[in-house]
């Protein structure tokens, strides 16, 4: 791999206005004909999150789409003009890190993001002692390295446009910033989204019930083994969809808007999120906060019994144990690169409450031991997830790889930005889509404990997909299994699934 | 960090777990130096004998205390050095089963639990505190009840699950449950006591047996021997 070189730092140009029109209209006016785009949306202020949304698209030459597989360890770069450069047994980390310190940017005044990578890594990217099975189209990560791009400010009503570059390169920023300013003055507002294409019905599941049941029996002979605490199984849920994946995007974050919620546009990939979870954010100066959750239950139509919900969901242990394994997983993986003694926790276990459920997040945060590429390395200590993993991670995740019977892909990965100014925020890859071409998975699962009911946990399964494939306008195989289940859990299936031995 | 304990030199063994991060950090809270974190199956054990220890850390981990693939040359690590030994959750079984002990299966897995152990008068780890403590366990295997003679019983969950034992003289310690987690209050308390006894004990007569067998948990394993 070539060394990096030393750093030349860029600088960046904003300009604010009034937010003319919907963040929505926004996109769709700018971006969504553009072959690789993202829009990081804050469809859903609360709890602290989604101030700002960040939008944008390849522009100029230092722009790049970078891909990189877990199978063939090679990183590969296209810039607007066509293919940038080929690195065989790239380590993605490293990359990532070496890139972003080429080019260190001062935080821009008010804003998160500086410019730099914006995307994904999927689960299969390698965490400390994990390498799960790769995607199967071989793109584990992608990202687009931005530096001309839209901040909305929505506390304020402002939309700020954002050009970062070389520090001779200013006539090119200003030019930039005058026409964005323009293309947002005279943009129409678009038509609103189709309904879904789809005649209804359900998506394929990758196991079916009796399967998944099955599975969940394995899964608690670990723990009553000693070979794992806990462990996050997961399945998928796949369908055809022709439509374009934006106008889904539009029906999903309407109908469950969340703080994470994205879009990214890929090439013939697209990756629609409305997840809720924060995996990691970091400031320039070195702060790090990760939200677990852990723990899910459905909402109630009647609001007093939507309140007995939330509370019996604080309230129940088998809940409670799940979220306080993930937590010291998160305390010990913050741990290993955070100065001592500022590891805390100042949120355990809130109800946090969503469209469709509530859900108890905790807060965990520390400060990076100084370094650089800080921000990067705590993203690296971290991964993958361990909400989405279990613990002990390392043995979970190898248990779990050798027994579902599909590759996680995106699911299960992060989501967000890695900022030229240090800062850092990404969101778990859960409650998404993933199109490539007309093919869409959807990934859903949950934490298996020993005192799971493992018909339990399937209706959690269902519940969790219900969002995302109600914006393709379908059902999950078992929903109308689960209400029957839900009326009397020891009616049905009972006698299929057999039952761990010390459960009684 | 406390003067007690200020100037030790820790070893922390990893067994690929996913609380060790907390060790860490209490173990350099506590000391002021970070701990040397070395996964089980990276020890060289003649560079840990040049080191100039002055206090071994057996954190907690997945599988058996009896299945090399799971604990490596921990077994001979404890004979081979002489400082002090504190064995969390694994490295407690790790250490019962180099005293002779055994490891059965718990009359219920205990993963996430918060609970009371009870404590015996005069325990060590325990000094100052209350003989009632909260703590939390995360294991579904635990140490054979009777003791063997070398382990004196510290500790006791609820369900009368050994929670905790030591070796004074051998200066081994362990803990079934986990200090380390967000919910055990007077973990650090614990965790800074051990790192403050001194003392070198010459462990080369332990002779543990060890199995090969991979996956030996996956059988089922008789529940009894839990008294």
């Amino acid at each position: 791999m070539r060394e990096p070189s030393a750093p030349a730092p860029w600088t960046s140009a904003s300009r604010q206005t009034a937010l003319p029109v919907l963040a929505e209209e926004l996109f769709a006016g700018l971006y969504a004909g553009a072959p690789s785009a993202f829009w990081l949306d804050s469809a859903r202020a609360a709890y602290g999150t989604g101030r700002y949304s960040i939008m944008g698209a390849l522009e100029c030459d230092e722009d790049l789409h970078v891909t990189w597989s877990a199978r063939t360890r090679r990183l590969c770069t296209t810039g607007p003009g066509g293919p940038v450069s080929v690195v065989d047994d790239a380590d993605v980390w490293r990359w990532i890190g070496d890139h972003l310190g080429r080019h260190p940017v001062p935080p821009v005044e008010g804003l998160p993001f500086a410019g730099g990578l914006v995307g994904y890594l999927g689960y299969a990217v390698p965490g400390p002692g994990c390498a799960p099975r790769p995607d199967e189209r071989d793109r584990d990560a992608e990202l687009l390295h931005v530096t001309r791009f839209l901040v909305l400010d929505h506390r304020d009503g402002v939309v700020h446009a954002v050009a970062t570059g070389p520090v001779d390169a200013e006539r090119e920023r200003t030019a930039w910033l005058e026409a964005m300013e323009e293309r947002v003055r005279d943009l129409q507002p678009p038509s609103p989204p189709p309904p879904a294409s789809s005649e209804g019905g359900a998506a394929r599941a990758s196991v079916d019930r009796r399967e998944y049941l099955d599975h969940v029996g394995q899964v608690q002979r670990w723990l009553l083994d000693g070979e794992s605490y806990e462990a996050c199984y997961t399945y998928r849920l796949e369908h055809r969809d022709a439509g374009d994946p934006f106008d889904t995007y539009r029906r999903l974050r309407a109908g469950n808007p969340a703080p994470y919620a994205a879009f990214l546009r890929l090439g013939d990939r697209a990756v629609l999120s409305c997840s809720p979870e924060r995996f990691l954010q970091v400031t320039p100066d070195g702060w790090a906060e990760t939200k677990p959750i852990k723990g899910t239950a459905r909402r109630a139509a009647d609001p007093g019994a939507d309140a007995e919900v939330a509370q019996h969901l604080a309230r129940d242990p088998k809940v409670r144990s799940e979220n306080l394994m993930i937590v010291d997983l998160l305390r010990s993986d913050l741990g290993t690169v955070c100065l001592p003694g500022t590891v805390t926790v100042p949120d355990l276990m809130a109800v946090e409450t969503y469209a469709t459920v509530h859900q108890l997040v905790t807060t965990v945060r520390g400060r990076l031991e100084p370094r650089r590429g800080a921000a990067v390395a705590a993203a690296r200590a971290l991964f993958p997830p361990g909400s989405m993993t279990g613990a002990p991670k390392v043995r979970t995740v190898r248990l779990l790889d050798a027994l579902e019977r599909r590759s996680r892909g995106v699911y299960s990965g992060v989501l967000g930005y890695f900022s030229l100014c240090g800062r850092a925020d990404l969101s778990v890859v859960i409650r998404t889509a993933v199109h490539d071409g007309d093919a869409v998975s959807i990934g859903t699962g949950g934490a298996i404990t020993w005192q799971s009911d493992p018909e339990a946990e399937h209706d959690e399964t269902v519940v969790k997909s219900t969002a995302v494939l109600a914006a393709y306008g379908l059902d999950h195989p078992d929903a109308d299994h689960r209400s029957a289940s839900a009326e009397d859990p020891r009616e049905s299936g009972a006698g299929r699934c057999p039952s761990p031995t010390g459960r009684s | 960090m406390t003067s007690r304990s200020a100037g030790r030199r820790v070893l922390l063994v990893d067994f690929h777990d996913s609380y060790t991060g907390n060790l860490l950090q209490m173990i350099w809270c506590e000391t002021g130096v970070r701990p040397d974190v070395v996964p089980v199956d990276a020890l060289d054990l003649d560079a840990v004998a040049a080191a100039d220890l002055s206090h071994i850390v057996l954190g907690p981990g997945p599988g058996h205390p009896r299945t090399a693939a799971d604990v490596g040359v921990a077994h001979e690590l404890v004979r081979r050095s002489t400082c002090p030994v504190l064995g969390v959750c694994l490295g407690f079984q790790i250490i019962a089963v180099a005293l002779g002990g055994d490891v059965v299966r718990s009359p219920r897995p205990a993963h996430g639990s918060v609970e009371t152990v009870r404590t015996a008068p005069g325990a060590a780890l325990f000094r100052g505190l209350p003989s009632e403590v909260t703590a939390v366990r995360y294991h579904s295997l635990a140490v054979a009840q009777p003791a063997p003679p070398l382990l004196r019983a510290t500790g006791w969950a609820d369900d009368g699950v050994l929670m905790s034992g030591e070796s004074p003289g051998l200066g081994l310690y362990g803990v079934q449950f986990h200090p380390e987690s967000i919910c055990t209050p007077h973990g650090p308390a614990m965790v800074g006591t051990f790192l403050s006894l001194e003392g070198a004990a010459d462990r080369s007569g332990l002779h543990p047996r060890l199995r090969q067998d991979p996956h030996p948990g996956r059988r089922s394993r008789s529940g009894a021997g839990v008294a």
